[in-house]
Parts: structure tokens; C-alpha cells; sequence
């Protein structure tokens, strides 16, 4: 009777020790199915899912069986689960098993919307998602001329354009094609008589006219390629250089020219009649001269760009012999000596 | 003679066995009560196609009722009743799932390739 109770004894205790030396080992092996299984779980559930569930639940009843101390049917289900683990890890590995709800080739977890369809019209085709109105212009894609950019609907869908790039879009510019500032509402402000001056600020937009006389031509001066003619006499006192009230408005005209023309330098020469001592004559044009440059020194005219010479008589450029005559030769001119 | 005390030791002793039977029928009501609600849970995803349309979910609850009324046959109450609470939510997770991928089925095949899932098309010149 001793004998078969010790045998009793020596293989309950080694069942025993065997079933703790093999818990740690079973719990093991389903940590590492619930890690291979946990690794690509979802192409399993599309793709192997019963071999999952069996792997998975095979996994915790041997973990239930190995709490028991029943280490034989532990390892019974371990092994099947570890079976079901590789055949679903095996025949899951494909990119199709990722799952794709709405149909649309991209997988669901790569897909931001997986219940819809994405529109592929080349925006923002990678995230899954449709994009009804692309350029959010308020106006769905099928109706809309441009898709992409943002425009409104009287011009169905499509941004204005600035054409002659202007600053002001087509929609609001006057002269879409011509450049304009906004004030002129987009249109080029002309210049009619092509004076150099526009005509919003000539005052005679169809005669050509300097800038400093407002696009208006000179009344009483004409200015050519060499010389700035006068249309009437400068006045001076009766042998004197005083020049008469009356020639200033003329003057000024020349100022006005001398402005225009910012580079000319001029020589202005003062002629007199024979009548009287040559030598009286020639100081008087002198002084006359000088009076005129003085006066012009007066407004503004850079004294550099004044030249004043007194030629007296010996210039004259009609008849002395005559009242009229002596009237034309007594005068002043000025030349334009460099522009 | 026995005394009162000797005469009272058997009627425990009826008694403690009689506890212990009530309580052992009780603890295995329960879980054979635990394994029809889940049984009766797994019957309804069956009928919600879950089989096809949840098979993961439902092969798990079909596996853990198994093994719960494997454990009540050896009289392991406490072991059935969990497996039988695990298949009871497995399978409700598996009918829920399959009413869900039916719903996503029939829309799938209510917009067919190419067309407007959303009905987009309708709609003309306003805002969605």
C-alpha cells in the first residue's frame, strides 16, 4: 500500500511541477499571436477572419486552461491557435486586405472619408475624399467653368481677369485691355494732340501746347529749332533799356519756353536802327540786352542759360530808310545757342 | 442517549449538503442561463447574415459559446458563465457589424461606379 501512494505522490508533484514550468511558456506564445495578430489586425478582419477569431480565442483559452492547471488541453490550444495566427498572417499580407468600404482603390485606413467615393478629378485625389466644389467659389464643380479657382457666378465660376494688368479687374475696369489708372476707371488717359501733356490736364487737348503752358500753345512766341521768335517787340523806354509794363505778359511767355525747355541756353541780342552815333547805338542794345536777361534772371531762369549781347546797328534786317523799316530793325532776339 | 447537541450534529449535516446542492444548482442556472442569452444573441446576427457579413466577430462568439458549455459540462460554472458573457458581446458586436456593412453594401450598389454618390448633380448653380 506505500508503494502506489508514493508513486501517487511523485507524479502529482510532477505534474505539478511541469504545469508551472509550462504556464510561463504557454503565456508566451499567446503574447506572441496577440502581438502577430495585433500587427496587421485589420487584413485579417477583411481578409482571414475566422482564422483571427480562432486564433484569438484559442489563445485566451489556453491561457484559461493554464490558470486551471491543465496544461495538456493549454497546449492543445495554443497550438491551434498558433496555427490559425500564421495562416491569417499568411493569407492577409495583401494591400487589397486593408479594406476598401466605398470602392474607390484607396484602402480605408489611408482613406479619410472610406464611406465615400473619392471623384478623382486631379484635386486632392489621395485623400478619399470628394471635393464637390474644389475652389469652395460656392459653385459645384460640374457647373463650374473653373473648377480650381475661385470665381463668381456671373462669370461662371472663373476668377476676373486683369488683362492689361492694370490693377483693376476686367469686371470693373472701363477699357479691359488698355491700361489705365483706377480714376481714369481703367482707361488710358490720352493725350489727343500728343503734346506730351494728357488730356485730363490740357486746356487744349486738340492743339499741341507746352507742359508749362497747361498743353496750350504760346500766344506771342513761336519756338523753333533754333531761335525763340517773337510775334510782337519787347517795348523799352524811349532810349532807354527800361522795359514797358506793357512787353511783360511777352516775356513771360519766354520764361514759360525756357521752363519747357529746361536744357536751352540762349543768347539774347539787342539790335537798334542807324539812327544815332553807332558807338550810342551799340551801348544801348547792350543795355537792352542786359535788361532782358535781367528780367528773365528775375523769374527763375538759371543765369548759366543767359547769354545778353548788344550788336548796336550793324545788324539790320530791313530797310533804315524807312520809319517801318527802322521799327523791325530795332528789336531783341533770342537764339538758341545749345538745347 | 444522545444529547441534544448529538442529536442536532446529523440534521446540520443534512443541511449544509442540502445548501450546498441548492448552491451549486444555482450557480449553474446561471450560466446555462448566460449561455442561451448568448446563444439566442449569436441567433440574431445568424439571422442579420453576420455569418457572411461579420465573420470574424461571428466565429469568436460562436467559439467562446462552445467553449463556455465545454466548461459547464465539467461543472466549471464560474469559467462558462465568462465565456458565456464574452459571446454574449462578441455576438452583439457581430449583429450590429453585419447591419452595418449592409447598410454600406446596398448603398454600394445603389451608386454603381461612376455615378454621383451624393447626388451632387442635381444640384445646379448653388451651394450644397
Amino acid at each position: 500500500m506505500r508503494l502506489p501512494a508514493l508513486a501517487i505522490a511523485l507524479f502529482t508533484g510532477a505534474a505539478g511541477l511541469w504545469g508551472c514550468v509550462s504556464s510561463p511558456a504557454v503565456y508566451d506564445r499567446a503574447g506572441s499571436v496577440e502581438k502577430l495578430t495585433n500587427e496587421q489586425h485589420v487584413s485579417m478582419v477583411n481578409c482571414t477572419p475566422r482564422e483571427l477569431a480562432r486564433a484569438e480565442a484559442f489563445a485566451d483559452f489556453a491561457r484559461h486552461e493554464t490558470s486551471q492547471g491543465r496544461p495538456h488541453t493549454a497546449r492543445d490550444f495554443i497550438e491551434l491557435s498558433e496555427f490559425n495566427a500564421r495562416k491569417a498572417f499568411e493569407n492577409s499580407r495583401d494591400r487589397s486586405c486593408l479594406g476598401d468600404l466605398d470602392g474607390d482603390g484607396i484602402p480605408d485606413p489611408e482613406d479619410r472619408c472610406p464611406e465615400e467615393k473619392e471623384d478623382f478629378d486631379k484635386f486632392k485625389d489621395k485623400d478619399g475624399c470628394p471635393e464637390p466644389d474644389n475652389d469652395l467659389d460656392g459653385i459645384l464643380d460640374p457647373q463650374d467653368r473653373c473648377p480650381n479657382e475661385a470665381g463668381p457666378v456671373k462669370n461662371e465660376g472663373c476668377p476676373f481677369m486683369d488683362r492689361d494688368g492694370d490693377g483693376l479687374s476686367d469686371d470693373e475696369d472701363k477699357c479691359p485691355d488698355e491700361f489705365g489708372p483706377r480714376q481714369n476707371h481703367g482707361c488710358p488717359i490720352r493725350d489727343s494732340d500728343k503734346d506730351g501733356v494728357p488730356d485730363n490736364e490740357d486746356k487744349c487737348p486738340q492743339v499741341q501746347g507746352p507742359k508749362d503752358n497747361e498743353g496750350c500753345p504760346y500766344k506771342l512766341i513761336q519756338v523753333t529749332d533754333k531761335a525763340i521768335i517773337l510775334k510782337e517787340k519787347i517795348f523799352f523806354a524811349f532810349g532807354k533799356s527800361t522795359i514797358r509794363r506793357t512787353s511783360h505778359p511777352l516775356l513771360n511767355e519766354v520764361v514759360l519756353a525756357l521752363r519747357d525747355h529746361p536744357t536751352y541756353v540762349v543768347r539774347i541780342e539787342g539790335h537798334t536802327d542807324s539812327v544815332g552815333r553807332a558807338s550810342s547805338n551799340q551801348r544801348l542794345s547792350t543795355a537792352r540786352a542786359v535788361a532782358v536777361r535781367k528780367y528773365l534772371l528775375g523769374k527763375g531762369v538759371a543765369p548759366r542759360r543767359l547769354q545778353a549781347v548788344g550788336l548796336g546797328e550793324a545788324r539790320p534786317i530791313d530797310d533804315n530808310s524807312t520809319e517801318a523799316g527802322r521799327s523791325v530793325n530795332r528789336r531783341v532776339e533770342f537764339h538758341i545757342v545749345s538745347k | 442517549m444522545l444529547t441534544a447537541f448529538g442529536r442536532l450534529i446529523p440534521m446540520l449535516a443534512v443541511g449544509l449538503i442540502g445548501l450546498a446542492a441548492c448552491g451549486g444548482t444555482a450557480v449553474s442556472f446561471m450560466s446555462s442561463t448566460a449561455i442561451e442569452r448568448a446563444e439566442a444573441e449569436l441567433r440574431g446576427a445568424e439571422r442579420a447574415k453576420a455569418d457572411e457579413l461579420a465573420p470574424y466577430e461571428y466565429t469568436k462568439a460562436d467559439l467562446y459559446i462552445r467553449m463556455s458549455k465545454e466548461r459547464l459540462g465539467f461543472a466549471d460554472y464560474q469559467a462558462a458563465q465568462r465565456f458565456a458573457e464574452d459571446a454574449l458581446e462578441i455576438a452583439a458586436t457581430a449583429r450590429k457589424n453585419a447591419a452595418e456593412a449592409k447598410r454600406l453594401k446596398s448603398l454600394r450598389e445603389g451608386n454603381p461606379e461612376g455615378t454621383d454618390p451624393k447626388g451632387w448633380g442635381s444640384i445646379k448653380g448653388e451651394s450644397p
